[in-house]
C-alpha cells in the first residue's frame, strides 16, 4: 500500500472506511514522515504526539464498532497556532503568547472533533498572523518545502509547509489579507478562504475582525470541499457568523468548467502589480486550459489592486491595534521587529480614515457584484513571483503585498488557490486565485476541481 | 518633523516605543499618512460605512 502520510484526505477517509488502514497506523505513519523532516521544515510549534495517538486509538475502536462518524474520523488535522485547542498553549508564535493555554476547543475545531478529527500539532504561524518569517521570535520560522532556502508563505506558514510536506493531509490556517492561500500559493498546495461568516471565528486570536476567516488546507479541491464541509456553520457566539444553511461542499466536484463564464482580471498582474513573466505565461496557459475544458472567457475590469490594498490596510491595522494597543505601548520590545513595524502604523491611522476605508468598502464591494452580474467566477494571480528567499528581508517586503488576495477580503467574497505551474530556477511553486459569488464555494470547488484534473501539477510533489 | 513625531508618539501613548524603537514609529507614521492616500473617499454624503449598525434583537414586537 502507498505510504499512508502521502495519502489525499480522500484516500485515508476511504481506506478507513473500508476497514484497510487503522486511524492508529495512518497518525503513527505521519509522526514518522514528521520525525524524519521537521528538524529541516520547522512547521510545528507543538508536537501533540501522545494526545493524538490516545485519539486515534479511540478512533480506531469506535470504527471498528461503528463506522465511521464522518470522512475527518481518524484523520489528523494540523492547526494554525492562533487557533484554540483545549488544556494547549495558543502562542501565536509569540513570546506575547508563550503561556496562554486555551481554556476551550475554538468553535471550528469542536465542529472539527465532533467529525472525528485528530489535532496532531500547532503550526507555525507569522507572529500573530502578521509578522514574518521572522528570525527574533521564540520558535523558527517555516520554511518551504519545495527549496529550503525560501520561505512558504503566509501568515499560515506552517500550514502550507506541513501539507505540501505530507506530514498530514488536511490544516486549518487564517486569512486577513491572504494568509491561506499566499502559503497555498507558495507550497503548490489548495487554500480556501470561504465567504466572510461561513466558518466561525470564535476562539481563534484576531487580527482584524471584520476581515478575519478560518480557511481549509489540503493537497487537493477534493480534499479542501471535504474539510469544508466539516468546518462551516452558522455559530451564534460569533457576532460575524452568517446564518448561512449547512450543504454538501462537494456536491458539484465533478461538474467540472464546461459553460462556467469566468472574469480573468488581467489588470491586476499585467499593470497593477506586473508580474514576472512566468507567472503570467502560467496564468495565460491556465486561462487556455480552461477554454479547452470549454469554459466560456472574458476580460473583467475591477478597481485596481492598489485602492483595494489601502482600503484593507486602513480597516485591518487600527482593528489589530485595538486588539495589540496594550502591548505596543507596554511591551514593543518583545514583538519581533517586522511585526512591530507592521503593526505600529495602526496607531496612526484616524478614525475618519478608518470610517471613510469602511464606505469605500462598501462601493467595492458593489463594483465586484456587478462583475458577477456578468460571469459566474474571477480568475486572477494569486502572488506576482514565486516565494524569494527567506534570509532576504529586503526582498520579502518587496514582494509580499505583490498580491492580488487581499480584494476578497474587504469584499468578503470566497476565494480558493490552486497551483498552476512551477518556476524552472526555483523549482518553487506557482499558483492562481478564482473567485466566486458569497456562498458560492460549490461552484468555486466544481471549477477549481476541473482545471486540477485537466492540469499536471496535482501529481507533482517538492523533493524532501 | 521629529518633534512633530514625538508628540504623535507621545499622544498614541507610544513613549516606550519611541525611546526603544524611534526608527519604527517615524516610519509607522510615515507609512499611516501614505496609506491614507491610497483610496477613493465616497463622494456621496450618504455612503455608508461596512458592516452598517443594526439594532439588537428581532424587530419591534407585535
Amino acid at each position: 500500500m502507498t505510504a499512508p502520510h502521502t495519502l489525499t484526505l480522500a484516500e485515508a477517509a476511504a481506506l478507513i472506511a473500508a476497514r484497510r488502514l487503522s486511524p492508529v497506523e495512518l497518525l503513527e505513519d505521519c509522526l514518522a514522515r514528521i520525525a524524519a523532516v521537521e528538524p529541516r521544515l520547522n512547521a510545528i510549534i507543538a508536537l501533540l504526539a501522545e494526545p493524538a495517538r490516545t485519539a486515534a486509538r479511540d478512533a480506531e475502536a469506535e470504527i471498528a464498532k461503528a463506522g465511521p462518524r464522518s470522512p475527518l474520523h481518524g484523520i489528523p488535522v494540523g492547526l494554525k497556532d492562533i487557533i484554540d485547542l483545549a488544556g494547549i498553549a495558543t502562542t501565536c508564535h509569540s513570546k506575547l503568547q508563550i503561556d496562554r493555554i486555551a481554556t476551550e476547543d475554538a468553535a471550528v475545531v469542536t465542529r472539527l472533533r465532533a467529525a472525528g478529527a485528530i489535532f496532531p500539532a500547532k503550526l507555525a504561524t507569522h507572529e500573530f498572523a502578521i509578522g514574518g518569517p521572522a528570525f527574533d521570535l521564540p520558535f523558527p520560522p517555516a520554511r518551504n518545502p519545495w527549496n529550503l532556502a525560501h520561505h512558504p508563505g503566509g501568515s499560515s506558514s506552517g500550514s502550507g509547509a506541513a501539507i505540501a510536506a505530507r506530514y498530514f493531509p488536511a490544516a486549518l490556517g487564517t486569512d486577513t489579507g491572504g494568509s491561506v492561500r499566499h502559503p497555498a500559493s507558495h507550497c503548490g498546495i489548495v487554500g480556501l478562504k470561504a465567504t466572510y461568516g461561513l466558518v466561525s471565528r470564535r476562539g481563534v486570536f484576531p487580527l482584524a475582525f471584520t476581515l478575519d476567516h478560518v480557511g481549509p488546507m489540503t493537497r487537493t479541491v477534493r480534499d479542501n470541499a471535504m474539510l469544508l464541509n466539516a468546518m462551516a456553520g452558522h455559530d451564534a457566539a460569533d457576532p460575524g457568523s452568517a446564518a448561512a444553511p449547512a450543504e454538501d461542499y462537494t456536491r458539484l466536484l465533478n461538474a467540472g468548467l464546461q459553460g462556467l463564464r469566468i472574469g480573468f482580471v488581467r489588470h491586476f498582474h499585467e499593470t497593477d502589480q506586473p508580474a514576472i513573466p512566468e507567472v503570467a505565461a502560467a496564468l495565460e496557459a491556465a486561462a487556455k486550459l480552461m477554454v479547452a475544458e470549454d469554459a466560456i472567457l472574458s476580460n473583467i475590469t475591477l478597481p485596481p489592486l492598489g485602492e483595494f490594498a489601502a482600503v484593507n490596510r486602513t480597516i485591518l491595522l487600527p482593528e489589530a491595534t485595538a486588539i495589540h494597543e496594550p502591548w505596543l505601548r507596554d511591551r514593543p520590545g518583545d514583538y519581533a521587529a517586522v511585526t512591530r513595524r507592521r503593526l505600529l502604523p495602526g496607531m496612526f491611522t484616524t478614525g475618519t480614515d478608518y470610517v471613510q476605508a469602511q464606505r469605500r468598502r462598501r462601493e467595492l464591494v458593489a463594483l465586484v457584484e456587478a462583475a458577477f452580474g456578468e460571469v459566474d467566477l474571477l480568475l486572477t494571480a494569486s502572488s506576482m513571483e514565486p516565494a524569494c528567499r527567506i534570509d532576504d528581508p529586503a526582498e520579502v517586503e518587496r514582494t509580499y503585498p505583490r498580491q492580488a488576495r487581499t480584494p476578497f477580503n474587504v469584499t468578503g467574497h470566497p476565494a480558493i488557490s490552486v497551483m498552476c505551474g512551477v518556476q524552472a530556477s526555483t523549482g518553487l511553486p506557482i499558483g492562481l486565485q478564482l473567485v466566486a459569488p458569497s456562498f458560492a464555494e460549490a461552484r468555486l470547488f466544481a471549477a477549481a476541481a476541473g482545471y486540477e484534473r485537466a492540469a499536471p501539477w496535482a501529481a507533482m510533489a517538492p523533493g524532501l | 518633523m521629529s518633534d512633530d513625531h514625538a508628540i504623535r508618539a507621545k499622544a498614541a501613548g507610544l513613549d516606550k516605543a519611541w525611546a526603544e524603537h524611534r526608527a519604527d514609529v517615524e516610519e509607522a507614521i510615515a507609512n499611516a499618512a501614505r496609506i491614507r492616500g491610497g483610496f477613493k473617499r465616497p463622494t456621496s454624503p450618504a455612503a455608508e460605512p461596512t458592516p452598517a449598525y443594526r439594532a439588537p434583537g428581532k424587530g419591534p414586537q407585535a
